[in-house]
């Protein structure tokens, strides 16, 4: 089973390597020519290559797994009980938790495999005369919209901006968000003060309006806009987070012992502040993505975000809210799905804060 | 001066003034209103091979004073000087270099190991820092070190939560060991732990002292712990040395009524003999506004008028040195002129 | 305390200031210029320049800008609205209340709402009441608000002939408002109020619910807490005693910094309902680029969330003796 399991992914992840190299040269002209409005192609390119990074993470994860394992079979059988398998343990004894983890798991495959499981072309329209507005059907399950698009076919192929969005905005707010406060819990004195004032003041702007000023302004709704605007509105948390977190730890004796034996900058940061910062700063990731997912959401609601006809689940509660008291379930649908998302990363982040952290460990 | 280190005639480490003051800020602008003065004007020397014991009452200073010396914090005023050169101003690659000739052993086994590095990084970090060896000899020093502090090389592996607390302090001192340093700061290594576990700790520490002739700037908060180990001892009051004397010398004969309160406290194994105890009434002051005069008149079961307005000379008495009033008045005969 | 209070107002003096700047230049950095509604292709350029005259832009940026700080600390005026042809100051005169008016019910609901259900969820800890809240809360901080407010107005005002109840939109009934008895105007503001606020007010209220029992549950393990009750005090009294009181302080910060997701969240939900706020005025000052009015909404939104963290740290001061004391 295993094995048929594996031969699948590689399966996909040829097809995905096809797509990538297909759509590259497409994808390269689009970002450098001006305000082109980007395709579905786009998100293929975008997929894919999310897709192969993951396969690659996937790969190195488990091969680090079995390292391990081989290593602890050395061990004594009566030392004490690994850290790592308490967590997992913990974390599968939290149903919901492993609820909200198979949730984000069918979304990965949804938007991974939208071509095969799509009964329509997201895009295409259908007779306008004919086939307009129609309610669902075992043909069209959700009816079709006043394009006399396959709804249905549109909320699937929707997943992958919700999935693109809450992965590379979390990913960007991240990774700035963990420099930026590891600058200033590392500094501290008025580096510090500087770097955390500028964070209250980023606080304080409220992050929707900020976003649709620049976007209004810009005229640019590209996608890489929205998602590099919504990364970079959402990095304060995590950066007081690990500013927090590193001032803790310098107060370590580990973190002296260290200095002491002559670590340099790097060292001390790399080796170990930043390891040991590591678990709130994935917990925080994880409950992070849910918001960067439902400001998208929102701008899409406005008119604001990704653009028609490329189907978002905002820009299709956008497209039909005209509908909603007549064919109600276009809207509703479309909502209902990033409801259950961003439901599925919350419990998944809950999950993991219950199990990775230990004052809540019996 | 000259029975100083008297032991060996090399001094290894001389302390002249420490000073280590921290700013307290308040108000509208945080202006400095007041300093923490944590060591307040304090010199000591330990010679190459000799431990001195450091001994006080929690917050009287006696860690401050062991970070200064490694300049893990910086001084405020002071000169620190290590085989003759003075730390205080040390660039920064210089000092990393002198790094490899002293070390720390930390008082809280749990706290000073990286939860996230196994046993063979912790120990092996400091010879990745300074160069030393590739991967294989590396891990051969490392091994052959955790053999020297009692651990089973095999757990080279392993992570620190798989250990007790005993072992966690020999890890702690491995780590210390590795790079064969002249001299360590033991700050509080065995409170701690257990009572069982410390005297396996301290003495693997005297083996490890007569074996590879290391200096030590021992710090404990009483005095039975200290008496094992060193040579001489110090005796720290609110940031100033009161007492520092051989260490004999000092058990046989405590001058300051601050170490004969605290001398007071040891419980001696013997039921036969029966101690006068010596309590001190009252709290230590706080640092941040210590009395005036003497430190101590607050809580000195002796003490005099001229305690509260004026602080007390060093007074040497064969290498015996004491800082009080009453004491000089006793020896020399004279009052205590201001 | 005083130096505490003076402090913290002070800092918020800079605070704003920086709001303001990166406001001013994030916007003139953009491409185009806010003339550009009035152009026609076969425009005359010395027309062109002549409106951009009458409207100052031909100045240097720094001359824009410095105008634009003394117009707003001196005479609390923004500018005119190209788009709207009015005042800046006029159009948000209009709508602010509205938007406040909103954000205040919507903040007395998620107030009473998450604070009640943390509360009871935490002291019946692991029984049914405590999982079904936690889940109801969980999916309501997981919908787009607007999505709340299309399920709200499907349910109750028209999509469901027999709980049509609400109205769908506005703040009054336009055609009968006038003619109504005061009693009969108060009924219509506050029937066409409800289902907005609660829109705004459930979605922040499971924040706050979460976060409340999480913080209770952390109170309630505390050695303090057990004395009390080896003291022999009624649970009752042990909880809203004892726990409460610290468990409460931490929510007031929350609040404070909850407030520019009130505030973002007001924009979606003023849009679902048609509700004559700022909100509205933003997303009509973006479809028409209309500079003057985005700074100032910026700008007042920014200044609403800094007074509210103000405040919020200055009811913490008193509630907490550690930093009144300091």
């Amino acid at each position: 089973m295993i094995l048929g399991l594996f031969g699948l992914l590689v399966g996909l992840a040829g097809w995905h390597a096809g797509t990538l190299w297909d759509t590259l040269a497409h994808t390269l002209e689009k970002l450098f020519g001006a305000n082109v409005p980007y395709t579905l192609r786009d998100l293929d390119f975008l997929v894919s290559t999310l897709f192969l990074l993951g396969m690659l993470a996937a790969l190195v994860l488990y091969s680090g797994l079995s390292c391990q394992r081989i290593r602890q079979a050395d061990r004594t059988a009566q030392g004490p009980e690994r850290q790592w398998s308490i967590v997992k343990r913990q974390f599968l004894k939290n149903r919901l938790a492993v609820a909200g983890a198979l949730i984000i798991l069918a979304l990965y495959l949804v938007a991974f495999l939208c071509p095969f499981l799509a009964p329509y072309d997201p895009v295409e329209q259908g007779d306008r005369v004919q086939e307009r507005l129609l309610s669902p059907s075992a043909e069209h399950l959700l009816g079709t919209d006043r394009f006399a698009r396959d709804v249905f076919s549109r909320i699937i192929y929707g997943s992958r901006i919700s999935l693109l969005v809450g992965f590379l905005a979390m990913g960007l707010a991240v990774t700035l968000g963990t420099a930026v406060g590891a600058v200033a819990g590392y500094y501290g004195g008025w580096v510090d003060s500087v770097i955390m004032r500028f964070v209250d003041m980023m606080l304080s702007f409220p992050t929707l309006i900020l976003i649709i000023t620049v976007i209004a302004l810009w005229r640019n709704q590209s996608i890489w806009i929205i998602i590099t605007l919504i990364g970079l509105m959402s990095w304060m948390g995590v950066a007081r987070l690990v500013r927090g977190q590193f001032m803790a730890l310098k107060e370590r004796e580990f973190f002296q012992a260290a200095r002491a034996l002559g670590a340099g900058t790097g060292r001390l940061i790399f080796q170990h502040l930043l390891p040991n910062s590591l678990t709130p700063i994935i917990v925080s990731a994880t409950l992070r993505v849910g918001n960067t997912i439902l400001l998208e959401a929102s701008l899409s609601y406005l008119g604001l975000g990704v653009q028609p006809p490329t189907p978002s689940w905002g820009n299709i509660v956008y497209d039909t809210k005209g509908n909603l008291f007549t064919e109600w379930w276009m809207p509703l649908a479309a909502g209902m799905a990033i409801v259950i998302t961003v439901v599925g990363y919350n419990l998944l982040g809950d999950g993991l804060r219950d199990a990775l952290d230990p004052r809540l460990r019996e | 001066m000259s029975t100083e280190a008297s032991k060996n005639s090399e001094v290894l480490l001389r302390v002249e003034h420490l000073k280590n003051y921290f700013p307290v800020r308040q108000g509208l602008l945080s202006r400095v209103t007041a300093y923490v003065k944590a060591v307040d004007d304090i010199s000591f020397e330990i010679g190459v091979g000799e431990t001195l014991g450091l001994v006080g009452e929690s917050g009287c200073g006696k860690t401050t004073v062991g970070h200064s010396v490694l300049r893990l914090i910086n001084p405020t005023e002071g000169t620190v000087l290590f085989q003759g050169k003075d730390l205080t101003h040390l660039p920064a690659a210089e000092l990393r270099a002198m790094r490899q000739d002293m070390q720390i052993i930390f008082q809280d086994p749990f706290s000073s190991l990286n939860p996230r590095m196994t046993v063979g990084a912790i120990i092996g970090e400091a010879l990745a820092i300074h160069g030393r060896g590739d991967r294989k000899e590396r891990a051969e020093m490392v091994r052959d070190t955790m053999q020297k502090c009692g651990l089973d090389p095999a757990y080279i592996n392993r992570f620190p939560h798989e250990f007790s607390g005993g072992q966690r302090q020999r890890i702690g001192i491995a780590r210390a060991l590795v790079l064969s340093p002249k001299f360590i700061v033991c700050d509080e290594p065995v409170s701690a732990l257990d009572v069982s576990i410390q005297s396996q700790i301290i003495n693997l520490l005297v083996e490890l002292k007569e074996r590879y002739n290391l200096a030590y700037l021992f710090i404990a908060h009483d005095l039975s712990v200290v008496q094992y180990i060193s040579d001489r001892v110090a005796v720290m009051y609110l940031g100033k040395i009161v007492e520092l004397a051989d260490s004999t010398e000092l058990y046989r004969n405590p001058l300051h009524p601050y170490t004969q309160a605290l001398l007071s406290a040891v419980p001696v194994p013997d039921p036969t003999r029966r101690k006068q105890r010596t309590l001190l009434p009252g709290d230590v002051p706080s640092p941040l506004n210590p009395p005036s005069g003497c430190r101590f008149h607050t809580r000195c079961p002796l003490a005099i008028d001229i305690c509260k307005k004026v602080e007390p000379r060093e007074l040497d008495v064969e290498g015996h040195k004491v800082w009080c009033h009453v004491v000089e008045e006793q020896i020399t005969g004279s009052p205590p002129s201001s | 305390m005083h130096t505490y209070i003076i402090r913290r107002i002070l800092i918020s003096i800079p605070l704003l200031f920086g709001l303001l700047t990166i406001n001013f230049f994030l916007i003139h950095a953009a491409p185009g210029d806010p003339t550009d509604i009035f152009y026609n292709p076969d425009m005359d350029p010395e027309a062109r320049e002549n409106i951009r005259r009458i409207y100052g832009l031909d100045q240097p940026l720094g001359v824009q800008y410095l105008k634009y700080i003394q117009g707003v600390v001196l005479k609390f005026e923004f500018g005119y609205s190209i788009a709207k042809k009015r005042p800046v100051k006029d159009e948000i005169l209009e709508a602010l209340p509205n938007t406040i008016q909103l954000s205040a019910l919507a903040l007395l609901l998620e107030l009473s709402l998450g604070i009640g259900i943390g509360i009871l969820a935490a002291v019946k800890q692991q029984s049914t009441f405590d999982n079904a809240t936690r889940v109801t809360a969980l999916t309501f901080y997981s919908m787009p608000s607007f999505y709340l407010g299309l399920v709200l107005l499907f349910l109750f005002a028209g999509g469901v002939s027999a709980t049509h109840w609400f109205p769908a939109s506005g703040m009054v009934d336009i055609v009968r408002h006038e003619s109504m008895s005061t009693l009969g105007r108060l009924g219509d503001r506050a029937i066409h109020i409800f289902l907005p606020s609660l829109t705004l007010g459930i979605g922040a209220a499971a924040g706050i619910s979460r976060y409340m029992r999480g913080e209770l549950l952390e109170v309630i393990r505390q050695d303090y807490m057990r004395t009390a009750r080896a003291k022999g005090l009624t649970e009752r009294v042990v909880v809203f005693k004892h726990g409460l009181r610290n468990a409460l302080m931490p929510i007031i910060t929350i609040m404070g910094l909850s407030l520019p997701f009130l505030f973002s969240g007001a924009v979606i939900v003023e849009q679902v309902f048609g509700w004559p706020g700022m909100g509205r005025v933003a997303v009509d000052a973006a479809f028409q680029r209309d500079y003057s009015m985005f700074l100032a909404v910026n700008l007042i939104f920014g200044a609403m969330v800094v007074v509210g963290n103000l405040v919020a740290d200055i009811l913490y001061a008193m509630v907490d003796p550690r930093v009144r004391l300091s």
